[in-house]
């Protein structure tokens, strides 16, 4: 079974800008046969230090957030562990972010492969398009079926 | 794990490089692109543990991430106000505490912050995350900017051999000279980052007038879709060559960027006797400079108003001048860094001073102020802009108009910039919220005057409200055809502080906007460039180079012989030198011994035939 990490946390920065902004990842899988599944994190722990690669991978490209501005503000946040079914195709992870007061809905799909986890898809924040278009685009990168993807999101 | 000792030995054969066609130079640059990234626990180590404390009297700022000046290692820094001025403080466990002064003045460093606006990174990053920052530069997905300039080293070749510089050939024991399908590659590289590729260029080196080829290099750059060329240079080779000068421009060079410390020999030694002969040649191939003041307390700060003078007084020729606060490099006792150690708002308070007011500290806005306007221009075009948003502690600029009676008018004195700024940011978000855009348009179309002072407005521009006319073509109609009769006897005062090991901020690095694009594909911020250059420029420049001797077979040259010994005697008999320092010092006043001393103090030979 594969294990992966997702990240909650709430930053307020002042320094150089000011910003709060809060994120939640949720974790969902679509397996070979089509089933959607939301999982449930198995552990979880703070971040710490070390953890700086992992969170900069998860959010520095699509929030524009690194772990240097956790250290430039006020931080709190956790890494949560997910083991992945055997039947797993496709992860999907859901941010919930609330920006400024702002709220949106981030999503990344990985596939898993024999020994790999691709990343087929990602958003980010600063070209974030309509909802229907970014289905859309999904459907076509990632190979899944409309309704699949609607069920998803939108669950 | 690739050790310390490959990646010191590590070099390919760049004769043999020389040859290969740009997909096979390609393919060997990604190759050796992660071999060459620093390694923890090889090239550095990571000390986050320890967070520096707060001593009595000091009040927080912020935390920040840092390197150690002597170890590279990564470390948690403290950013925090003391008697008036910003500091930053961080401690490695071998090398023991750093602090060091980062911003000169907490009130302007506040009133600053308020004009922070972050950009919208980069889409397409050239390099994995694989290491924390500022140990994986390539750019990274990390990074907060697009490049607004890149710089291409096209030689570490230089004809002068400065005290205080390491990178030139001679000194660092090798060539690095790129060859023109190698530089297409580099360039190609900056123009496929996402959602803004590079535009422009700037050429440096070394001293990039030493290539012969550098025109060729500009017509590359231009195949390449830059539309802004600037060349970095000493100027030495063009107070000599009128024909490089034209020739230059006429590739499409847009403007110089040349060295310029002083009005005096005893602050400039390093090309103040040509600088009146480099304008002259400019004059005649139509082509602009931007002067460049390397800025250090005690040395040359006192010379600030002379300097922004001198530009002034040559304003048909000289489009700017760009202070650069400067970087320490070397183990440098705290002591003596407070010594020379200047910062932005230093320099725009001696600036205030020694033009008596006349360009005061409220005259100048750090560089993310103008993010409105690109947010503004993209939201009724549809088109992605060039958005400026470094950090703002990075740099400041303003515009000054000259009138025809010489008296300097400051854009801050009759445009409202915090309102306007502010109006232009309000109204993109209600087009990104759904505003119809014609609505939006007709309201500018209304209110722009109101950020307009007529009665303070430069004189040629008041006349037939003619300002109003410019900023309607810029915001409403998108058109800059007008502009350079807009920037008619204008000059751009800029400042930009590049960093050093000791006041060293990641925060800073992750929203630079001002790049390197290496030999092996990766662009690098400037602070990181040249900041950390055992891990990037030196590392990456080496592999990429021929030795001293390989050079010299190759090219039949010596590079000795190529170092450029100065005629003082002629230099300062011409009319070109008196006329162009008149007015600003008294030449006549400057014993011929003081030149030929200056001069050779700084390492350039001076000849007498």
């Amino acid at each position: 079974m594969v294990e992966i990490e997702a990240i909650d946390f709430n930053l307020r920065l002042y320094d150089p800008r000011v910003l709060k902004m809060k994120v939640i990842t949720n974790v969902k899988i679509v397996d070979v046969d089509g089933n959607i599944v939301s999982l449930e994190p198995e552990s979880e722990r703070e971040i710490e230090d070390m953890d700086d690669v992992i969170f900069d991978k998860e959010f520095s490209n699509t929030l524009l957030i690194t772990f240097a501005d956790l250290v430039h503000g006020e931080f709190e946040g956790v890494v949560k562990l997910y083991q992945i079914p055997e039947n797993a195709q496709y992860i999907f992870k859901i941010y919930s972010v609330e920006s400024n007061g702002k709220n949106v809905e981030l999503i990344k799909i990985c596939e898993m492969k024999k020994n790999s986890i691709v990343i087929k898809y990602y958003e980010r924040l600063p070209e974030l398009k309509e909802k229907d278009e970014r289905i859309q685009e999904i459907c076509s990168v990632a190979k899944l079926r409309e309704e699949i993807v609607y069920k998803v999101v939108k669950n | 794990m690739v050790s310390q000792e490959e990646i010191t030995e590590f070099r390919i054969d760049y004769r043999e490089l020389a040859k290969a066609s740009l997909e096979e130079i390609e393919k060997v640059a990604e190759k050796v692109r992660y071999k060459l990234i620093p390694k923890v626990n090889i090239d550095y180590k990571i000390y986050t543990k320890y967070t520096p404390e707060l001593k009595d009297g000091e009040e927080l700022i912020t935390y920040t991430l840092s390197a150690c000046p002597y170890c590279l290692s990564l470390l948690k820094a403290v950013i925090f106000k003391r008697d008036g001025k910003v500091w930053i403080r961080k401690k490695c466990p071998e090398h023991g505490e750093f602090e060091e002064l980062y911003w000169g003045d907490y009130e302007l460093y506040s009133s600053f912050r308020k004009w922070q606006y972050d950009g919208k990174g980069i889409a397409n990053p050239h390099i994995d995350l694989i290491a924390p920052c500022p140990y994986n530069c390539g750019l990274c997905p990390r990074h907060k900017s697009h490049p607004a300039l890149i710089n291409l080293v096209v030689t570490n070749r230089c004809d002068l051999s400065c005290w205080y510089c390491f990178f030139f050939a001679s000194k660092a024991g090798y060539v690095y000279e790129p060859t023109l399908n190698h530089i297409r590659y580099m360039l190609r590289q900056a123009r496929k980052l996402r959602p803004y590729p590079a535009i422009a260029l700037q050429i440096t080196g070394g001293e990039p007038t030493l290539r012969d080829d550098l025109v060729d290099i500009i017509h590359i750059a231009k195949e390449e879709g830059y539309t802004h060329i600037q060349v970095n240079t000493t100027g030495i080779k063009l107070a000599f060559e009128p024909e490089l000068a034209r020739m230059l421009r006429e590739a499409g060079t847009n403007v110089l960027y040349m060295s310029f410390d002083g009005v005096t020999p005893y602050t400039n030694p390093k090309n103040h006797w040509e600088i009146p002969y480099v304008l002259n040649n400019l004059r005649k191939a139509g082509l602009g400079v931007v002067l460049v003041p390397t800025l250090i307390k005690g040395y040359n700060d006192h010379e600030l108003g002379d300097m922004i003078r001198f530009g002034l007084k040559h304003i048909d020729i000289v489009r700017g001048v760009n202070i650069q606060p400067v970087s320490l490099t070397g183990r440098m006792p705290k002591k003596e860094r407070m010594k020379y150690r200047i910062t932005i708002p230093d320099a725009i308070k001696e600036i205030e001073k020694q033009t008596d007011g006349k360009i005061s500290r409220d005259d100048w806005y750090p560089v993310p102020t103008v993010a409105p306007v690109s947010y503004f221009i993209e939201a009724i075009t549809g088109r992605p802009q060039i958005e400026l948003t470094t950090h703002f502690a990075c740099g400041a600029a303003t515009y000054i108009f000259k009138e025809d009676d010489g008296e300097l008018i400051p854009i801050t004195r009759f445009v409202n910039v915090k309102e306007f700024m502010k109006f232009l940011e309000e109204k993109a978000q209600e087009i990104q919220r759904g505003k119809t855009k014609y609505f939006v348009l007709f309201e500018a179309l209304r209110k722009i005057p109101k950020f307009v002072d007529l009665s303070k407005t430069p004189k040629r521009l008041r006349k037939g409200k003619k300002i109003i006319k410019f900023l309607y073509n810029i915001f409403i109609r998108h058109s800059y055809d007008a502009l350079g009769e807009f920037h008619y006897n204008t000059l751009f005062l800029g400042m930009m502080h590049f960093q050093d090991l000791f006041n060293h901020d990641v925060a800073r690095v992750q929203r630079c906007d001002i790049h390197y694009v290496m030999p092996d594909g990766r662009e690098v911020p400037f602070c990181s460039f040249n900041v950390i250059p055992e891990f990037y420029r030196d590392r990456v420049q080496r592999v990429f180079s021929y030795t001293l001797k390989e050079w010299e077979e190759m090219t039949g040259k010596k590079l000795l012989d190529l170092k450029y010994k100065r005629n003082i005697k002629k230099l300062i008999e011409g009319e070109a030198y008196r006329y162009h320092y008149e007015g600003i010092i008294d030449v006549s006043k400057i014993p011929y011994e003081d030149h030929v001393l200056a001069s050779k103090k700084f390492g350039i030979p001076v000849i007498e035939e």
